[in-house]
């Protein structure tokens, strides 16, 4: 069997060499597709081979002009027959930490993508009546792993698609492997920029609402509450999730007149209190604090910043923290000193045991199914929510290549790039799509408060819609 | 000044249970003359144990007390199932099961108790306003509290190793096994006392931890690794050293993320390897170790 | 019949022996390029990328008995040196855009982890046991934060790391780009790990290896005897560091990409080294190799049995299939590794070849003076010994350190 597939291969090689003419030119923009499924595929690949031409401004309004229909090209796959070859019954592959530190934080999101799974099979019947399989591999975080699983997934498994894989360094080292073998890589749990690099990897899309776009909300914000000259100070982790939100919330400061007056970093395997940056903190006294810990190092920031509070009664400045914290976990029952009153977060999904949403269809639909197919997850954890979206939007991508007659790998992906669809969960009044100039799914997100009074977060703005504001990937 | 003071009584907290932890390492260094690298899983397992005592309504000193008990089974158990058997046969062979420990308490806790991080209620009052104005620097009950429990160990270890029979036979084993088991010492109680011994500090040191830190299965990978680097400063059998040592990194680390602007708290390791290397050039066998400690 | 029965060095019987060893491994290893899944084949690389990695520390921790949990630094090192020069962050002469081709970098990351584990050898002059491993494990931290440290990211790529390189296989080679990346990468890496092992047996048998044999049973006579302890030392830190940096080398050409909070550059990295060295058996020739596969596939093993207890041997009848146990798989890895070291305390290679010379045993040509025993006595007369007889193999022991392994006198597979 092995064998044969080398046969295959080898042969599916020759006739890429003889249709190519040797140009190794490996990028998707030459035009030329051959896919004729994809009904719009005439005009569309004119626009993805300038990635200059699609200027900020022009989508910023979501109009209809720019929204260009994407066709990704499977010349240029290993095999470009299995990028097109009809699919019987999808099944999902994923990896992500189930073991060590960061498992407290991101586990659930496995339990979130096994209930979502189990409940539209068990609701819908799965795609053309096949149930949708899932297999969940844990790479406790490590990149490394990350790309083992993928390979496991990839040829013992024979996944259709890698769906909600979690953390940026994992997705990023996987990214050309998939890219290469044209196995869709869609809804990746990392905001950064990277992922939406669609000349480069066009099969690789991001789920996450991206840092910039949160740090555009905290600086139009801090702008708004304090003015010009108001000063921040940066509580940050020392990694790569760390230093992509710094350094694009530093550009972003710099255009609202916000100085940062200091910047203290914490080691990510550190999870004592960081009491010698809190020192630091009060010392500087800034009118705003942005905290971006590790998701295990939000309490812990926070409790120290409750005994900070009450030591220095001067110290009261606003603090925001990162929406990978804005989990009611960590700020209710972990800090219980009224260091969480009052910080301010993001978050672009519906938090789940808010009494806000108590009547929600969908909020509902959630925790009925996680009670049902995840009893021992906590289902108020927002991980959970993150990955029962990673999974709808994968498993409506499917549906939507199959019911446009083009059920293959790479109509998922012309669907999931195409896509213009919100997800349940989300919050309402936001535009969540993609297209050949818009290669980030959602810019949308809204300010919330916590509040010590109702132990829940409270919305603190209308919902901000960047949507399409970020375009596709500038390095 | 009181800026000073803060960031002292911060650094000596923080050093005490580093102390602590290089104490427990200490003791089973004397005894049978190896890291055990366990060390910090079996505290962090017995805070959790805490965990669940205080969640069933007992008194926070009452379960750690009780834990502390835990812990000291778990950790002679490991010594007299574990280490014993294969102890004279290759120390290599000894790590290699040390680090099995490790691994198998280390997911054994995320198997019986989740992996989601949980508070823990601290001893003493731990309130945002349970702190005390010393030189106007705000020091918070609890770090003050814990700096008092080192102390309070440190002399019951020190009247325990001088003022009982029990510590004269520990000192005996650790100094030479063959020679008191000659004169009647039974060295397998006594060293299975001494690793008890250390998995019950071991235990309190991550009790005093987490209420501040959040109680996960990672609790104590960072503090052991410190801990180690403390009793080797110090000398890896003179719980004196161990005391030191802990203070020492403790007040290093608060300092260089006080007073030294280029380096974070992400750059301690690279002042700890001067430092180290400062002190065990000039004394091989750390600051208050004696000469002879070369077993492996 | 005479149990043990007893070949001469070189023999027939001894050619015999290493015949079946070899043509095993080898079939093995066609084997798995040919029939395994790519996944299979990729755990396969990784397996032998630690496996040069711990015949690098062998070297120093298994032969010389200095104990370091230091070598995931250099494992870092190299593959930090890897990543920096093929994306030409690093300005080199002659070089156009500074990018070197990937293969000559794991000659540069050989040389710069030559020259740092020589310094590093030189506290070793004075540091012992644990007090040694507690200051090279200090030393893979430091190396960590310094390789985040943000004032050097031009080079490093701070706490980001470097991204977005990669070693396809050269034309001549006739693989096809990326679909046989992980072909290559076995040829590579199992070309790389038989240099590495021949140069590391042909250094034991030179006069440095019994050097280095010499420090490791006893210091002070070593030294009485005439061994330089600082070039002895320092010599082999620096060779190891370079083996082990080129492992690192791989490694990052393999993951393609590095970063400072890879597992196994840091405290992880250093233990996983130890581990696998005296799981295979250290001071043993292919103790490295079927150390690092037991860490490797053992280590797989322990977390299927995590991941899907039920189709487990023992679990499977008390276990419902589809539930997962959450640190079952680290769980039986501990325990796994416990046993281990309960029941085969000498490692998997020293251990069988325990059991082996209990049956046959292989001794050395009788040198032309006299008497060669096969228990390989003090080491002051094979040292002595050595010098008149060049073929006569000196290794004795199976653990660093003092431990008593008279035992374990033989040795056939010295090249």
């Amino acid at each position: 069997m092995v064998k044969t597939k080398r046969l295959m291969a080898l042969a599916a090689v020759g006739a890429l060499t003889l249709a190519a003419c040797g140009s190794d030119d490996d990028s998707s923009d030459s035009s030329a597709s051959t896919d004729t499924e994809a009904p719009e595929s005439t005009d569309a690949p004119e626009s993805t081979d300038a990635p200059d031409s699609t200027d900020a401004a022009d989508t910023t309004d979501g109009g209809g002009s720019s929204d260009a229909v994407y066709v990704v090209d499977t010349e240029a796959c290993d095999d470009p027959d299995a990028a097109t070859a009809q699919i019987d019954a999808l099944k999902i592959g994923t990896s992500l930490p189930l073991s060590g530190a960061p498992a407290a934080v991101f586990a659930p999101l496995a339990a979130g993508q096994q209930a979502y799974v189990e409940y539209f099979n068990a609701e819908f019947g799965g795609i053309n009546d096949t149930p949708v399989e899932i297999v969940i591999l844990d790479d406790e975080y490590a990149a490394d792993k990350t790309k083992v699983n993928v390979d496991e997934l990839v040829f013992d498994e024979e996944v259709t698609m890698l769906a909600g894989v979690v953390g940026t360094p994992n997705n990023i080292a996987v990214q050309p492997d998939l890219n290469a073998q044209c196995i869709p890589q869609l809804w990746s749990a990392t905001g950064d920029k990277t992922l939406a690099n669609i000349d480069e990897y066009p099969w690789t899309t991001g789920l996450l609402v991206p840092y910039a776009v949160e740090d555009r909300l905290w600086a139009e914000h801090m702008a708004e509450e304090f003015g010009e000259g108001s000063t921040v100070a940066l509580f940050y982790v020392n990694t790569e999730f760390g230093l992509s939100y710094v350094d694009a919330f530093t550009e972003l400061a710099a255009e609202n007149g916000i100085d940062i007056i200091a910047e203290e970093t914490v080691d990510v395997a550190d999870n004592g209190a960081p009491s010698g940056q809190m020192t630091n903190l009060v010392q500087a006294n800034p009118d705003a604090i942005l905290a971006v810990p590790s998701g295990t190092q939000c309490s812990a920031f926070m409790t120290e910043l409750g005994n900070a509070k009450a030591a220095n009664p001067d110290f009261d400045p606003e603090v925001y923290m990162t929406a990978t914290c804005a989990n009611p976990l960590f700020f209710d029952v972990l800090v219980d000193n009224g260091g969480s009153d009052g910080v301010y977060t993001s978050s672009n999904a519906k938090f789940v045991l808010s009494p806000e949403y108590a009547d929600d269809e969908a909020v509902q639909t959630f925790l009925d199914a996680m009670a049902a197919y995840a009893p021992d997850t906590n289902a108020g954890d927002q991980s959970a929510v993150a990955g029962w979206l990673s999974m709808e939007l994968a498993i409506y991508a499917a549906q939507q290549a199959a019911e446009a007659g083009d059920y293959t790998r790479a109509g998922i992906v012309n669907a999931a790039r195409n896509i213009d669809y919100t997800p349940s969960l989300l919050v309402d009044g936001m535009r969540t799509s993609m297209d050949a100039n818009d290669a980030f799914f959602s810019e949308g997100t809204q300010l919330v408060q916590w509040s010590e009074d109702s132990k829940s977060f409270v919305a603190a703005g209308e919902v901000q819609d960047y949507n399409g504001s970020l375009g596709t990937y500038t390095p | 000044m009181s800026l000073f003071i803060e960031r002292m009584v911060n650094g000596l907290a923080d050093g005490s249970i580093y102390a602590l932890l290089a104490l427990a390492l200490v003791v089973v260094f004397r005894s049978t003359g190896q890291l055990n690298f366990a060390q910090g899983e079996i505290g962090t397992f017995g805070a959790f144990v805490v965990s669940t005592l205080t969640l069933s309504g007992l008194p926070v000193w009452l379960s750690i007390l009780l834990a502390m008990g835990v812990g000291f089974v778990v950790s002679a158990g490991v010594e007299r199932v574990v280490v014993r058997p294969i102890e004279h046969r290759n120390p290599g062979a000894v790590i290699v099961a040390l680090i099995g420990v490790f691994l198998a308490v280390n997911q054994l806790v995320s198997m019986i108790w989740g992996i989601d991080a949980r508070p823990l209620p601290s001893i003493f009052p731990d309130e945002a306003d349970s702190f005390v104005t010393v030189f106007g620097a705000p020091v918070r009950i609890a770090r003050l509290g814990t700096i008092g429990v080192l102390i309070v160990v440190l002399v019951l270890l020190w009247l325990l190793f001088t003022k009982t029979k029990l510590g004269l036979a520990m000192r005996a084993v650790a100094n030479n096994q063959d020679s008191s088991n000659l004169v009647g010492i039974r060295v397998g109680t006594v060293l299975l006392f001494g690793w008890g011994l250390a998995g019950a500090i071991g235990v309190l040191a991550a009790a005093l931890l987490a209420p501040s830190a959040g109680l996960s299965g990672t609790l104590m990978l960072g503090p052991f690794l410190l801990a180690s680097v403390a009793a080797v400063l110090g000398g890896l059998d003179s719980p004196i050293g161990a005391v030191v040592g802990g203070l020492l990194i403790g007040v290093t680390e608060a300092f260089i993320v006080g007073y030294v602007d280029f380096l974070g708290a992400d750059m301690l390791f690279p002042v700890m390897l001067v430092i180290l290397l400062a002190v065990l050039l000039l004394r091989p066998s750390g600051l208050f170790g004696s000469e002879r400690v070369e077993r492996v | 019949m005479n149990v043990p029965l007893r070949f001469t060095k070189g023999s027939w019987q001894n050619w015999a022996g290493r015949l079946v060893l070899f043509g095993g491994v080898g079939l093995f290893m066609y084997r798995a390029v040919n029939e395994w899944s790519r996944s299979g084949l990729g755990l396969l690389v990784d397996a032998m990328i630690i496996a040069i990695a711990v015949t690098g520390l062998n070297l120093i921790t298994g032969y010389t008995g200095q104990l370091s949990l230091g070598h995931a630094a250099f494992f870092a090192i190299g593959a930090f040196t890897s990543a920096t020069l093929v994306t030409g962050k690093i300005w080199t002469p002659f070089l156009d855009d500074n990018i070197w081709t990937p293969g000559w970098t794991l000659l540069a990351s050989a040389v710069v982890c030559f020259l740092v584990g020589m310094v590093v050898g030189i506290p070793a002059l004075r540091l012992k046991g644990i007090y040694l491993a507690l200051v090279t494990l200090v030393f893979t931290e430091a190396v960590r934060a310094i390789f985040k440290y943000d004032e050097f990211s031009g080079v490093t790529g701070g706490a980001t790391g470097i991204k977005g390189f990669n070693y396809l296989p050269p034309s001549w080679t006739g693989l096809d780009g990326r679909a046989d990346l992980v072909t290559w990468f076995f040829y590579l890496t199992l070309a790389i790990l038989v240099v590495v092992s021949i140069l590391s047996a042909g250094l034991i048998r030179s006069r440095i290896g019994r050097a280095m044999v010499a420090v490791r049973d006893n210091e002070t006579a070593a030294a009485v005897m005439g061994v330089n302890l600082f070039t002895t030392k320092t010599l082999v830190f620096g060779l190891s560091g370079a083996i082990a940096g080129v492992a690192g080398s791989l490694y990052a050409l393999k993951l393609t990409l590095v970063e400072a909070d890879v597992p196994l550059f840091g405290l992880f990295g250093s233990v996983t080294l130890l581990v696998a060295l005296v799981v295979g058996g250290a001071a043993q020739n292919w103790g490295p190799f079927v150390g690092a596969m037991f860490y490797v596939f053992v280590n797989d093993y322990a977390r299927s049995v995590g991941e899907d207890p039920s189709s487990s041997l023992l679990l499977g009848w008390f276990v419902d299939s589809g539930t997962t146990i959450n640190g079952l798989g680290g769980v039986t890895f501990g325990v796994m590794l416990i046993l281990f070291a309960r029941f085969v305390p000498f490692g998997a290679v020293g251990t069988m070849r325990m059991w082996r010379s209990k049956v046959v045993q292989v001794v050395p040509r009788p040198p032309i003076p006299a008497a060669a025993a096969p228990e390989a006595g003090a080491a002051a007369p094979t040292l002595e010994q050595g010098h008149n007889d060049p073929d006569a193999t000196t290794q004795p022991a199976a653990s660093f350190g003092n431990a008593d392994s008279s035992s374990l006198g033989d040795d056939e597979d010295a090249s």
